[in-house]
């Protein structure tokens, strides 16, 4: 130890009913550091978070600041030791001036009257640092951008006493200049003596920024690496448990181009946004597109507008119906023309959490299995059981409750709801993320075996890594355009990485030129 | 009293949230002054005088809607009617009839109410609208249990609130002074909090705003105007009738909805609810005059209260994606 | 194919297999607590004990029973129907002033359907378009509706009940020579109806979905203006129905006759343990709640309890049901 820490985790369990989402977990923050924190989703980051955050206590164990035991029972007491969090999720109340979200929660139940002026200027030269106009201070949120929405969320934190900044997942918001503000602005800060736990999936933002790491698996503390030996193989391969020589290789796996068999859809003058250059992009029968970019670049609008879910401003989006292109004019349209689409968001957007894994997995289905309007449970019992066996979806009975499954298993059962409706078109929207590594395995070989059979497939993913070893070809969007469609020799780490950044090559991307 | 120290909408100030409401009560006005002679002349002001109960129990429901996650308190008018009963059967049929006990008791016993209603919904986090309905049936059942029938014999003090000699009538001084206070309330943080926890509860949580606290608080100032609601519904009535309060609590939520307050929580305020009963009550007695049916009059009510609301959600919506 | 997976996931399974228990046990307490309460209200009040007694505890609860379908359903998809009790009063007054008019009850019927079809339109598109309160929207729907019958009658609510109808809510009736009301009847066909509906036809699937999650409903092909309007219509004819029935306990008929069942119906539908969140529960919860909130009330008039503290105890009931099983949890769960 070169210093003692500003705040330690010891030995810390943390259990949901009978899950352990923790498990002695350990973690130290010295003074004037920025830790990184990695780990696959589920591995019990997030919980990490809350903890620190005082959105829940641990089950066992203690949290120290300073050296002494606390109790981060909420986010007051996380916030009077100086623990403040920014999360993904811009969380603002719509309702409030900008003003107000910066500083609500800071003058007790009653208490303060006015803004005062030194707060309006406290909030004004925190939000210039970070390179935005302070009109958004005064604007009603509804009219903000995401991006200038969390640009308030980091302004509340950064307002007050702060001495550790958790950023969780806080940067896939911001756009990139403000980024990399924010990352000088941090660095500044780090001299002062301040601290920042900085947790992200991007190798990237961690190579740039960090000085330690601590990698956690499946609920467990796997170990914290100095910035010297934090490279993103070998935090890659303490994430997943790999040896870091099948990371380095897992880039030349792919390359498996098909023969080709005709165009299965197409995107004809489509733009992303009302003001995006139009491009035409095709999908060949049974391969995987691949579909990357940057959060907020179109990505998601591109599989939105392949599946109907969402139509582009402008262009049409088409596929082929035996031989005859037919217009996709909705999403009721797409599914009736064989399109499938899986959404990204699970929770918000796939899974009925109420229900057993036997109607989350034939809702979309139940139409075929009845007539008249009513059900016929036999052939729904037979179609659900040939999808879970299929699927490997443990365990293997259809009147479980699907909050009992786990992240993986959810997943395979929407995608199986989808899969049971025999689309010549699937499209995935980010369909394993969160997911372990033995299901992502298993899926990359369904798809294989799928496409195969004939089946299209149109997958976004927010893994480059993935894109690379699961997908023929990578479509990279960026600033609501398509930036480039990378196959063969071109698919590589950087150049979906520098196609997601616009082509000029930035960052550190140079260095991250893999073994 | 509504966009304290809000600093400008970028792009034009947006128009606050009661204007309809308000614009809706000024047509009212017009039209019932051209239908009645009277009503310019005085006829008013014992219009007033018989809104008054339910003007202050939608100001009353205000609070908890502002307060969000569904909050809602269908408890309003037989909270108001025990109120009511408590202060003629159990203090004033027993000689304590003096202002000065039985004003403080009538907010007591609202805040009592109102911090039974927020302890079941913030503390042990029963849905509002079980929990309200539950003490509605609570509230109503104890007022009838206590007072089988209407009594009378009233405090001449109590004459005051349905005096209408003045310029105004004295009910406009009690409303005056409730929304008095309650504009006082918003120059504190209470009201950012409120609004901030109404609109979204999660990031007032994580902000360090205290979530369970502001709602408590939100029922219990539901419940002090409640008090006065039943002090105001005494002097009106007479005397007390336990069946009355009841009648009151969907009118209150219908004003409430007419005023424009979102009933998602976080939008709108008392002058809203105040105009949305003003103008449920100006309808009823515009129909009156023209000596149309109480059944018009019912069939009015809804229609004006669906169009109402159809509009505040379009408005909304328009609000939101500009 | 997976053994990985179990492997790496921490223990979902026995988290799960606990989970179902507790849930196959809570809804095992929903269904034997009728019957529990039956035999409280056998020693309590053995008088009960009599066919009449029985019977008109059956009537009362196939009122409530029939009249609670639709708050059921439309607690399912996470909204409220505050229009049923008006809908019952139309019902009962525009059946007992048409009849005596010299309509027949098959027209009479006909009118209704198509009424009760107009108010769930109603409910169910106003309640979609811009997000609009279920609540509020249901509440001037309920004005609208009983403004509308008091104006076509012109306040005469009074008439004449055809016999059949009286007969069919009389504890001593019986159906095709079976010693049973024909109301009991009416609400198990109801109700056997209402719970295939629910388990075994592709609406009834899509109710639960709607309710569970709108978006994800929505992708998965279900029609929430369409569900909605289903489940409100439904509800409105079940209502109708009720109103239809309460005529033959009252000679006169009034549009206020239906005010009780606002409360009641919702009271039978949280007793029986649906969330008010929506996408779980059922009607076979709602009979049980029925059935407990009507032996309840039964009970408390065995004790000579009378109807204002009949009313307290049962919101005092409500309180304490709620605590035990439908928290909402706190805003530190929800991030």
């Amino acid at each position: 130890m070169t210093s003692s820490p500003l705040i330690e985790l010891a030995g810390i369990t943390h259990r949901y009913g009978a899950t352990v989402a923790l498990d002695g977990c350990q973690l130290d923050i010295r003074p004037g550091e920025i830790h990184g924190l990695v780990g696959e989703n589920g591995s019990g980051k997030s919980t990490v978070v809350k903890l620190l955050s005082g959105i829940m206590a641990p089950t066992e164990g203690t949290v120290r600041v300073d050296g002494k035991d606390v109790d981060l029972r909420s986010p007051t007491a996380a916030q009077a030791h100086g623990v403040l969090t920014v999360f993904q999720e811009t969380l603002i109340s719509d309702d409030c001036s900008g003003l107000d979200n910066v500083f609500a929660g800071t003058d007790g139940l009653f208490r303060r009257r006015r803004r005062s002026k030194a707060e309006l200027e406290l909030a004004t030269e925190v939000v210039e640092r970070l390179g935005t106009s302070p009109s958004i201070l005064t604007a009603s949120p509804y009219q903000l951008s995401l991006a200038e929405r969390q640009v308030l969320t980091l302004t509340r934190a950064l307002v007050r006493p702060w001495r550790l900044l958790i950023l969780d997942e806080a940067t896939s918001a911001l756009d990139l200049a403000t980024r990399d503000r924010l990352f000088a602005l941090l660095q500044a800060e780090r001299s002062n003596g301040r601290s920042v736990l900085f947790v992200s999936h991007r190798m990237d933002e961690l190579e740039i920024l960090i000085d330690r790491a601590t990698v956690q698996r499946s609920g467990h503390t796997v170990g914290t690496v100095d910035r010297a030996e934090a490279t993103p193989s070998r935090l890659l391969s303490m994430m997943d448990g790999r040896s870091e020589s099948e990371h380095a290789g897992a880039a030349t796996v792919t390359a498996r181009r098909r023969d080709e068999q005709g165009t299965a859809a197409r995107l004809c003058g489509v733009a992303l946004s009302s003001d995006a250059r139009p491009f035409d992009l095709d999908v060949r029968r049974g391969e995987i597109l691949g579909v990357g970019g940057l959060d907020g670049h179109g990505a998601v609008a591109l599989v939105e507008a392949f599946a109907g879910v969402s139509l582009p401003p402008k262009g049409k989006v088409e596929i082929d119906r035996d031989g005859l292109w037919s217009r996709v004019r909705g999403y009721r349209n797409a599914v009736a023309s064989g399109i499938a689409y899986v959404p990204g968001k699970r929770q918000e957007e796939g899974l009925f959490r109420t229900l057993d894994v036997r109607d989350n997995l034939a809702m979309a289905t139940y139409g075929e299995h009845s007539r008249l309007g009513v059900l016929r449970p036999h052939a729904i019992q037979q179609a659900v059981r040939a999808q879970m066996q299929r699927l490997g979806v443990v365990p293997d009975d259809p009147d479980y409750p699907i909050t009992g499954l786990s992240g993986g298993n959810a997943q395979k059962v929407l995608v199986g709801r989808w899969l049971a409706a025999e689309p010549d078109l699937l499209v995935l929207n980010d369909p394993l993320r969160g997911v372990d590594i033995g299901t992502k395995r298993e899926f990359y070989a369904l798809m294989r075996e799928l496409t195969d059979a004939g089946m299209t497939v149109v997958m976004l993913s927010t893994e480059i890594e993935e894109l690379l070893t699961s997908c023929d070809r990578v479509a990279v969007c960026h600033d609501h355009g398509l930036e480039a469609v990378l196959e063969g020799d071109e698919m590589t780490y950087d150049g979906v990485l520098s196609a997601m950044f616009g082509q000029a090559p930035t960052l550190a991307t140079h260095e991250r030129t893999r073994a | 009293m509504t966009t304290v120290d809000r600093a400008p909408i970028r792009g034009g100030r947006a128009v606050p949230y009661f204007v309809p409401a308000a614009l809706a009560v000024l047509v009212m006005i017009a039209i019932t002054a051209q239908k009645s002679s009277q009503f310019l002349d005085g006829g008013w002001k014992l219009v007033l005088v018989y809104a008054s109960p339910l003007v202050l129990l939608a100001m009353a429901q205000a609070p908890v809607v502002l307060s969000g996650g569904g909050g809602l308190d269908l408890s309003v008018g037989p909270g108001a009617g025990l109120v009511s009963v408590i202060l003629a059967a159990g203090l004033i049929a027993h000689q304590i009839s003096v202002a000065w006990i039985v004003i403080p008791a009538a907010v007591l016993l609202g805040v009592v109410i109102g911090a039974v209603n927020g302890s079941l919904v913030a503390l042990i986090r029963i849905p509002p609208i079980i929990a309200t309905l539950a003490t509605y049936l609570v509230f109503a059942g104890i007022a009838t249990q206590v007072l089988a029938s209407p009594t009378g014999a009233l405090p001449v003090w109590m004459d005051w609130f349905t005096d209408v000699e003045g310029v105004v009538p004295n009910v406009v001084w009690v409303m005056l002074l409730v929304g008095g206070l309650w504009w006082l309330l918003t120059r504190t943080a209470f009201w950012r909090n409120l609004l901030m926890v109404g609109s979204n509860d999660r990031a007032a949580y994580t902000a360090g705003v205290p979530v369970t606290a502001v709602r408590f608080v939100a029922y219990v100032l539901t419940g002090a105007m409640t008090g006065v609601a039943g002090l105001v519904l005494t002097a009106v009535l007479g005397g007390a009738d336990a069946t009355v309060g009841p009648t009151y609590t969907m009118l209150a939520i219908a004003a409430v909805a007419l005023g424009g307050i979102s009933l998602a929580g976080g939008r709108g305020g008392l002058l809203g609810a105040a105009c949305g009963a003003a103008l449920l009550f100006l309808i009823q007695n515009y129909l009156t005059l023209t000596e149309a049916s109480s059944f018009v009059l019912q069939m009015a009510y809804g229609l004006v209260l669906v169009v109402a609301i159809v509009i505040n959600g379009a408005w909304d919506r328009k609000r939101k994606n500009p | 194919m997976s053994t990985s997976a179990i492997e790496q996931t921490p223990t979902p399974t026995s988290a799960a297999t606990s989970r179902r228990r507790r849930g196959a046990l809570s809804s095992l307490l929903v269904y034997l607590a009728p019957l529990a309460m039956f035999l409280v209200l056998m020693v309590a009040t053995p008088d009960v004990l009599s066919r009449t007694g029985i019977m008109s505890l059956l009537v009362l609860s196939a009122v409530l029973g029939i009249a609670a379908v639709g708050q059921t359903w439309a607690v399912m998809i996470a909204g409220i129907d505050l229009s049923i009790p008006a809908t019952i009063g139309m019902a009962n007054v525009l059946l007992t002033t048409l009849y005596a008019k010299g309509w027949s009850f098959g027209e009479i019927v006909v009118l209704l359907l198509v009424l009760s079809i107009l108010i769930g339109m109603a409910n169910g598109v106003l309640s979609s378009i811009f997000g609009l309160h279920p609540l509020v929207v249901s509440l001037g729907v309920a004005s609208v509706v009983t403004g509308g019958v008091l104006i076509s009658v012109d306040g005469n609510t009074g008439g004449d009940v055809p016999g059949f109808i009286t007969n069919a809510v009389s504890p001593r009736g019986s159906v095709l020579g079976v010693p049973l009301p024909a109301a009991l009847v009416v609400w198990v066909l109801v109700a056997v109806v209402v719970v295939l509906v629910e388990r075994r036809t592709v609406i009834g699937r899509q109710i639960f979905a709607l309710g569970s999650n709108v978006t994800a409903a929505r992708l998965a092909l279900a029609r929430p203006m369409l569900i909605r309007v289903f489940v409100y219509s439904a509800g409105a004819i079940c209502a109708s129905a009720a109103g239809v029935l309460l005529a033959g306990f009252s000679g006169g008929a009034s549009v206020d006759i239906g005010a009780a069942y606002l409360f009641s119906t919702i009271t039978a539908v949280v007793v029986g343990g649906t969330s008010l969140l929506g996408g779980a529960g059922g009607y076979a919860r709602t009979i049980a709640g029925v059935l407990v909130t009507t032996e309840f009330t039964t009970l408390l008039i065995g004790f000579s309890v009378g109807p204002n503290m009949q009313q307290v105890m049962l919101g005092i009931a409500i309180l304490v049901l709620i605590t035990v099983y439908g928290r909402d949890r706190h805003v530190a769960h929800r991030l």
